[in-house]
Parts: structure tokens; sequence; C-alpha cells
């Protein structure tokens, strides 16, 4: 949900990226905190291993600027991706207002994919919440890699809502920018319509 | 998607008086108000100190995490966190089911002191915070979502201007 402080004039939203390990959520935050305008980010915290596999969340503040008056600011996370963080990642998406569901288009990560949908479904519930009603984009990331899935068969195994999908690069960067641009302007329609 | 968190005018302006209070009494190097899902809500601190949108969220997410753990082992609930650095305490108290005071300060500082002045604090916002709640209504219109989108569009983009190096 986000926050509005009406006598700061400000909006927050918070947009979660979700999906298996490795797939590309960590990837996905670093290239948008390299390439976007420096006015308008954070600092890019990262809760991570040693082996820098993200055991928190990483987070990148955005800010927007005055919009209509408002301070129009996103908060954007990454959840860990590995299956024994489930705890974590429940914590991570309290609030959510968007989710960036990061899908590894390899054909060897089927069943992690699928997993983590479900997960994602299970945890939102949990709290209240449901795919429906949040702003909710995917990334079909690893594009470039050539063992991998159509999107058409990703469409049918991981987009249950008829949600926009992406086909992406992380790594550099194709697609990643489109995506947040369209799950922070559903975000921002789904104020509209409380 | 459950409801929008407004804080509202007179929360704000009674909060911000409570804050501004509370600096003057204990001189911490940050003072905040944070949600539960991370947003910063109000915060005063020293010239100099680190990124407050990376504290609101790192302190909501400590906080999370430790109740969640003192759920897990002990079945009880947690509304204060206190942490003692080499130099640097954290104080984290729950001050609604959606709302935090967060309070950093130096070692040097008297520790009785500043719980004390922080907990009476605590129970003063506890109470503007519960008699004030009323919806102040959502600012934002159809106008708002149309402009919002204007700024992603333009904002959130690739800086053909940034260079591709680590930093």
């Amino acid at each position: 949900m986000a926050l509005i402080n009406v006598a700061a004039g400000e909006i927050n939203y918070k947009i979660v990226y979700y999906g298996c390990g490795l797939g590309g959520k960590t990837t996905s935050i670093q290239y948008v905190y390299k390439k976007v305008n420096p006015g308008i980010k954070g600092k890019l915290v990262s809760i991570a291993t040693e082996e820098e596999r993200t055991l928190y969340f990483d987070f990148l503040p955005l800010t927007l600027g005055k919009v209509r008056g408002l301070k129009t600011r996103f908060h954007l996370y990454t959840v860990p991706g590995q299956a024994q963080y489930n705890a974590s990642r429940k914590l991570v998406i309290q609030g959510v207002d968007g989710i960036v569901f990061v899908a590894d288009s390899q054909l060897n990560r089927l069943d992690d994919n699928v997993e983590s949908y479900l997960n994602m479904w299970e945890n939102l519930e949990d709290q209240g919440d449901s795919p429906l009603n949040l702003g909710l984009v995917l990334q079909y990331n690893k594009r470039d890699l050539t063992d991998i899935f159509p999107t058409s068969d990703l469409d049918e195994l991981l987009n249950q809502t008829n949600a926009p999908a992406f086909e992406t690069c992380a790594l550099t960067g194709e697609g990643v920018f489109e995506a947040l641009r369209n799950v922070s302007k559903q975000v921002i329609a789904n104020t509209e319509k409380e | 998607m459950s409801q929008n968190q407004t804080v509202n005018e007179y929360q704000f302006k009674i909060a911000s008086r409570i804050l501004e209070r509370l600096r003057e009494a204990i001189k911490p190097d940050y003072l905040g108000l944070v949600s539960t899902d991370g947003h910063s809500i109000t915060a005063l601190s020293t010239p100099g100190f680190t990124d407050t949108d990376a504290v609101a969220s790192l302190a909501a997410s400590s906080y999370a995490a430790t109740r969640q753990l003192a759920r897990l082992v002990s079945d009880s609930d947690l509304t204060m966190m206190f942490n003692e650095g080499d130099e640097l305490n954290v104080h984290i108290a729950q001050v609604t089911d959606k709302m935090l005071l967060v309070v950093c300060f130096q070692h040097l500082a008297d520790m009785g002191r500043v719980r004390l002045l922080t907990n009476r604090a605590l129970g003063a916002l506890v109470d503007a915070m519960s008699r004030y709640e009323v919806s102040s209504g959502n600012r934002s219109n159809g106008a708002f979502a149309e402009s919002a989108d204007e700024a992603v569009e333009m904002l959130i983009a690739e800086d053909e201007e940034v260079s591709d190096g680590p930093d």
C-alpha cells in the first residue's frame, strides 16, 4: 500500500522484484541503479551473503520529484530468491504496491520459476493481498541465452493474470526500464482507484 | 491491495513537534518516524548523516525480522528493540501497528536518559496518532496519475551520460 503523507506532500510506493534464485532480480536493480538519472536515485543498499547472493534484500529509492504538488517516490526492493529464505520474502513484500516477477527463461529453470510464482501468490494471499489487485509485470529474463523457452510457453506457465510481460536481458539492461516504467504506472493508477 | 496508509496533517504536525522537542532534549544523530513497510514519514538528522531513506528501510526490516524471530522462539510480541554499537546506538520502538520511532544516538550520550525521554515521546506519539486518526482524503485524482505517468516516462529512463563502469 502506498504511504501518503498529506502534510509533507509525499507519496511513497513499494515495488518488489520477485523470482527464483539467480534469475536476475539483483542484476535488474543494479542496472537501474547504474543507468538511471543520478539526480533521482538514492544509495543502493544490499544485504547479501559473502558469495553475493541476496540474503535479505536489495533496496534502491527513486524520487521522481513533485507531481501535482506531491513528491513522488518509488522504493525498489528485491527478495532473496532461494527457497529457504521464505520468511525473509514475506517480510520484504509487506505493504507492496507492485511486483516485477523476474523469470529465468532457461529450460532447466522451469520448476524453479513455477515454484517461485506460486510462492509469490501464496505469500501475498497470506498477507491479504492478491496479484490481481497489485501492479504486476513479468520480466522474461536471459533472452540472450540459447536454451530458453519461447515467450508463449512462459506466458502459459507463469502469466496467469495476463500481466504485461517483457523480454529482458538484465546484464545488458534490455527491457528492464520498460518493465519498471510499466509497473510504476500501474501502481500509480491503483492509488487513484482507492 | 491493502488500503493506502495516510498520515494526515494533524498527525504530521503533532509528530513533528514531538520529534523536534525530543531532538532538543537528547541531540540524536537521527530521529525519525518510519512506516513498518520501510518508508520514511519524517526524519531529523545531523548534517552529513547517512541516507535517511536507507535508514528507514533498514530499520523497518530489522525490526520486522527481529519481531518475527521473537514470535518464533517465544510466542511473544516485540514492541521495542535496542542495539548497542561501538559508537552509535539504535533504538526502535513501535508507535502504531504501521509506524515505528527510530532513534540513532552517540555512545557518549546518557543512555538511560535517552531511553526515558524516548519512551515519554513515544507515549505522546501513540496518543497523537490514535486521537487524530481521521481520514484526510486522498489528494490524488486522475490528473495526478496523468502527470505522474509523464514523470515516469521522463525520469525512469536510461541516462546516456552515465558511464557503464562500476560505481
